[in-house]
């Protein structure tokens, strides 16, 4: 009943690994928070050191330890591909020396870095999407739900559909490799001119901005998609059969030339093409969601996947009323593989009975990383002989963070736990004021450096979240978007192109969260889930009439997001940050001794 | 990837598989085009329970024989099976050293 089980996500986006007992998520976390390189799909060796530690257990006392992708039917997949392609033998060398050279052996790297395979001695392989939607399902608050997975590609599906009841799992239906909306997504990601695998987020931040102009030539020529949201993609007009980029000549001929270089000037162009091919994926969810629900039945949708990171979608989804619930796993990408491995392993393979939690979910808020001591943090701060004081009141501490949020000081608020997932949900935090006109451009220029034509997400309380976005339910994982209340909207006259320009206009009494189109990505948050943090936005309430506050993650551009109090004080020092809490310290950045550094941090970060 | 596993897999397919290639040039693994016939797309999957079997276990001195069971179907892939088996154990590396690409999705 209790098994302790290892999950491991590694090879092809964000590696990671979580531990699992007896169902129980004991703490999982991505390999890029420790090694400090973002996106990092090396073999995940220190996020499992963490795990094991989190639960003081040493592998040989693992009772399952568990890969969430099968290398052989992707390198099943990776061969046939290559054996349709114009040209066989460019692609074979790059398939062989990636797939045979280096993913097939995954036990044996396991072996290498964990000493032992646990109690059986041998590493189990799910499926790319039964991982996925393990990830989905039990760690919902749902005892029987729907699941959609949505993702690039797994081994062969892209696609998946089904029905988990207490602890099983039913697929239903499934479309395989090279048909995917993941990729799809990827080829504009990639024309329009931002790094596949990574700014895909940035292609659906851009959307808002254009015209759906080019959606029926998508439909025309790119995709056929039939009236149960099921689609084939025209391989002609993709290049990742015959080379190694998204788009081929004929895409790129069909949108007018060749891709944006990257880092060049967005245009009108850009925007549209985003524009268009988010409302493609957005109606495609709903009709594969409608279908879903017909072949299940059931009133409650799970999802995970790349493509469920589309919070825009996730949005429509939830305005559109097809199901009555939906949850979404806050790692719904790669690295929560590793979780869903783990989950299908105690439920599928060792057949447990599922407890249901009657609170909510299980994921525990996502808090399932690291978290530093009073005595640990103090022992840092105190070897450097780094300025504090100690507050140790959480009331106390709340006002003060609170206060210096409405005098629109910028915090870097690093509290219990760290985040599972690509958000930052309150415990590696920037947090700002979304009142003040100036907070996005001073958190993007002094902060983040970078120009960023998105706005930043609210964190707005529970029991407040009605009174300023059209939204009643909870969006405790940030992968909602919903828009501002109309009332609170300001009419905004522009005739320009410029991204910077256009975003930073003031469109409502929060203008600092508002997008072009007056929606927000929000993280609704309640006293169960992070009492420090609700205190916090209750605290700005209480001085400005508006229970929110700005949160970004806690990193300057293309790092990964801070782990350590170490990784928190060197990015607070790095930038112009007024404020950093560690924990019950407080650091002014005023008081700070200089921070020499040797050499140029920003070469060590590549470009996001 | 480095020149010498360049040139060993490069080896392979004018050995191996181009052969196979060449005796059924218009093979189709899968469908490369919307077909306007077809009233859906959704593969419908036998096994749709998740159970224990779904969890599989290889043992690495035995990668032949687990692509020769994923095979087991295709007489042509299968044959290559100890090749391909052979050809893995020629490119094995001792650390992992590929780059996630920014121009094209992560899928090998």
């Amino acid at each position: 009943m209790n098994e302790l089980v290892l999950g491991i996500s590694a090879f092809y986006h964000d590696s990671a690994a979580a531990l699992v007992r007896g169902g129980n998520i004991i703490a999982a976390a991505q390999e890029e928070r420790f090694t400090r390189k973002k996106h990092d799909s090396s073999f995940p060796v220190e996020a499992i050191n963490y795990c094991l530690e989190e639960a003081f257990v040493e592998t040989n006392e693992l009772d399952a330890i568990v890969f969430y992708d099968n290398p052989f039917l992707s390198w099943d997949r990776a061969l046939k591909s290559c054996m349709m392609a114009r040209d066989p033998q460019k692609i074979f060398p790059k398939i062989a020396n990636s797939m045979l050279g280096e993913k097939v052996w995954v036990e044996d790297y396991a072996l290498s870095a964990m000493g032992s395979l646990g109690k059986m001695n041998k590493l189990l392989f799910a499926e790319h999407h039964i991982s996925h939607a393990a990830s989905a399902f039990y760690p919902s608050p749902f005892t029987e739900s729907a699941f959609i997975t949505l993702d690039g590609v797994g081994e062969w599906a892209t696609t998946t559909t089904g029905f988990g009841d207490k602890n099983t799992l039913q697929f239903v239906s499934q479309i395989d490799y090279p048909h995917s909306l993941g990729l799809l997504y990827s080829a504009f990601t990639y024309y329009c001119g931002f790094k596949v695998n990574s700014g895909e987020y940035k292609l659906m931040g851009l959307a808002p901005y254009g015209e759906a102009k080019y959606k029926s030539l998508i439909y025309d020529h790119l995709i056929d998609v039939k009236a149960d949201g099921s689609y084939r993609l025209n391989t002609e007009y993709f290049g990742y059969i015959n080379d190694f980029v998204m788009t081929s000549d004929k895409f790129n001929k069909l949108f007018g030339g060749e891709p944006r270089k990257p880092e060049s000037l967005i245009t009108r162009k850009e925007m549209d093409l985003a524009a268009s091919i988010q409302k493609v994926i957005e109606e495609i969810v709903l009709l594969i969601a409608k279908y879903t629900k017909k072949e299940t039945g059931s009133s409650n949708l799970v999802m995970a996947g790349g493509v469920a990171l589309n919070c825009v979608a996730n949005g429509r989804l939830l305005r559109e009323k097809i199901f009555d619930k939906i949850w979404i796993q806050p790692a719904a990408g790669d690295a929560g593989g590793a979780l869903g491995a783990a989950l299908s392993v105690t439920y599928n393979y060792f057949e447990n009975d599922r407890v249901v939690s009657t609170t909510g979910d299980s994921q525990h808020g996502s808090y399932l990383g690291p978290a530093y001591s009073r005595n640990e943090i103090k022992a840092f701060l105190d070897f450097h002989d780094y300025p504090y004081t100690e507050v140790s009141c959480a009331t106390e501490k709340a006002k003060k963070i609170a206060k210096a949020i409405y005098e629109e000081k910028i915090i870097g608020y690093f509290c219990g736990r760290m985040e599972f997932g690509p958000r930052a949900l309150g415990a590696r935090s920037i947090l700002g004021n979304p009142l003040s006109k100036t907070t996005q451009s001073v958190m993007n220029q002094k902060i983040k450096f970078r120009e960023s034509f998105r706005p930043f997400a609210p964190s707005v309380n529970l029991d407040k979240v009605s009174d300023f976005f059209e939204m009643e339910c909870s969006s405790p994982y940030m992968l909602l978007v919903a828009f501002v209340k109309k009332e609170r909207q300001l009419p905004v006259d522009t005739d320009t192109d410029d991204l910077i320009k256009i975003v930073n206009l003031a469109r409502s009494d929060i203008p600092a969260i508002t997008h072009v189109d007056y929606s927000a990505r929000i993280q609704t948050v309640t006293e169960e889930s992070k009492a420090d943090y609700y205190q916090i936005i209750k605290e700005f309430g209480n001085l400005s009439g508006y229970e929110m506050v700005v949160n970004t993650s806690f990193n300057v551009r293309s790092e990964p997001i801070v782990c350590s109090p170490r990784d928190a004080y060197t990015c607070f020092m790095r930038t112009e940050m007024d404020l950093l809490v560690l924990e019950n310290f407080l650091l002014w950045k005023k008081e700070q001794p200089n921070f020499d550094e040797t050499e140029d941090w920003k070469k060590n970060y590549e470009l996001d | 990837m480095s020149s010498t596993n360049k040139q060993q897999a490069e080896k392979f397919f004018t050995k191996y598989l181009s052969n196979v290639l060449k005796s059924s040039p218009k093979k189709e693994f899968f469908p490369m085009q919307p077909n306007e016939k077809q009233d859906s797309y959704y593969k419908k999957r036998t096994d749709n329970f998740v159970t224990r079997d779904h969890f599989k276990c290889y043992a690495k001195e035995d990668f032949g024989g687990a692509l020769q069971e994923l095979w087991k179907n295709e007489h042509q892939l299968k044959d290559l099976s100890t090749h391909f088996a052979k050809l893995a154990e020629e490119l094995k590396k001792e650390s992992l050293d590929e780059e996630v690409s920014s121009f094209v999705y992560a899928m090998f």
